[in-house]
């Protein structure tokens, strides 16, 4: 019984390393290709960005990595609506970015028991339509807290598609 | 039809498995072969014989020899069929690695003149290096708010301080949002 344990971890090792060293060989050739096949304006801003890249502290680009490897996990759909409410986000004079930002930083700053409090409100929130969350979001006290104007902001960022 | 024919398809006939115009060969065969018939007598009996004898219990030393054989054979089936299986993928791996190994050799031992293009041109750019981070590099201010973006969703579920509150908080803050 231990034997046919330890030659299935044995299996399995050997087969999830031969598959990330696969992953690996196509991310480079893709890359490769994709770096081929850019306009040298493009090459010039990936360039900039490879030498702010290179500046940047270990731990933001640790960061930044995973954060790629999470946002390839997300499904189709959730990726779509990522890019959508970066678009918006984007698009907000800096002034406004920084108050959608100290927003969110108050997240942060709750008390780790209400943190695992909004993570289960918010697997429940996953599941729904737009439709339906965007009457969770409308009856919700931080809704009713937000001007006209605010309200407009935070519909783009919060149900991007809807 | 021969005697030879006749008798490979003698179980047939007694099990009732051939046609009719089969079975009638074969019995108008019969009336006039001796041999033939002869075996198909054999064969009756011996069908008839294994018919009347009776079910024999296995002694019970026999089965408990049996039975405990068993783990050994299951253990050998499994090693029949896992070592091949392990062996197998780790000669895939093997393969897989050294296939890498040679590819990396060719790669450090022939000039590849768009890196060194790209060098000499900017001596701080290591092309491998941006190559390999290109997929976070394009979107790089992307990947780097994204916890930002996703936290978005956790707005509406955080419970607000009361209006009250909110109003004289709103009132103290120096950049509105609006």
């Amino acid at each position: 019984m231990t034997r046919n344990v330890l030659i299935g971890c044995m299996v399995f090792m050997v087969l999830l390393q031969g598959t990330s060293a696969l992953a690996e060989d196509t991310k480079m050739r893709r890359n490769k290709l994709m770096w081929e096949s850019m306009s040298p304006e493009e090459k010039n801003r990936v360039i900039q960005n490879y030498r702010e890249w290179k500046s940047s502290p270990p731990q933001k680009r640790e960061k930044v990595r995973r954060n790629y490897d999470a946002f390839s996990d997300l499904s189709a759909e959730e990726r779509q609506k990522l890019r959508e409410r970066y678009r918006n986000y984007k698009s907000l004079e800096p002034g406004r970015r920084e108050k959608v930002r100290e927003r969110l930083n108050r997240i942060d700053s709750l008390p780790p028991e209400s943190r695992v409090e909004i993570e289960r409100k918010y697997m429940r929130v996953r599941e729904q339509s737009a439709h339906e969350r965007m009457k969770r979001l409308q009856d919700s006290r931080f809704w009713n807290n937000l001007s006209a104007e605010e309200k407009e902001i935070f519909k783009k960022l919060i149900i991007p598609d809807n | 039809m021969g005697c030879q024919k006749i008798q490979e398809m003698l179980p047939a006939y007694q099990d009732g498995a051939l046609n009719g115009s089969e079975v009638k060969d074969i019995e108008e065969h019969l009336l006039v072969c001796k041999s033939c018939r002869n075996m198909n007598r054999a064969l009756k009996e011996a069908w008839d014989a294994l018919e009347i004898w009776d079910d024999v219990d296995v002694p019970e030393r026999s089965r408990k020899t049996i039975v405990s054989r068993l783990p050994e054979q299951r253990k050998m089936y499994w090693a029949k069929i896992v070592l091949p299986v392990a062996a197998a993928l780790v000669i895939v791996f093997g393969i897989t690695l050294k296939f890498s190994w040679m590819k990396s050799e060719r790669q450090m031992q022939m000039p590849v003149p768009a890196p060194a293009q790209l060098s000499a041109e900017q001596p701080d750019i290591d092309e491998d290096d941006l190559i390999a981070n290109l997929h976070i590099l394009q979107d790089e201010e992307f990947y780097d708010s994204l916890e930002e973006l996703v936290k978005i969703d956790y707005l509406p579920l955080v419970e607000e301080p009361k209006q009250e509150e909110t109003d004289k908080e709103r009132s103290s803050l120096d950049v509105p949002l609006t």
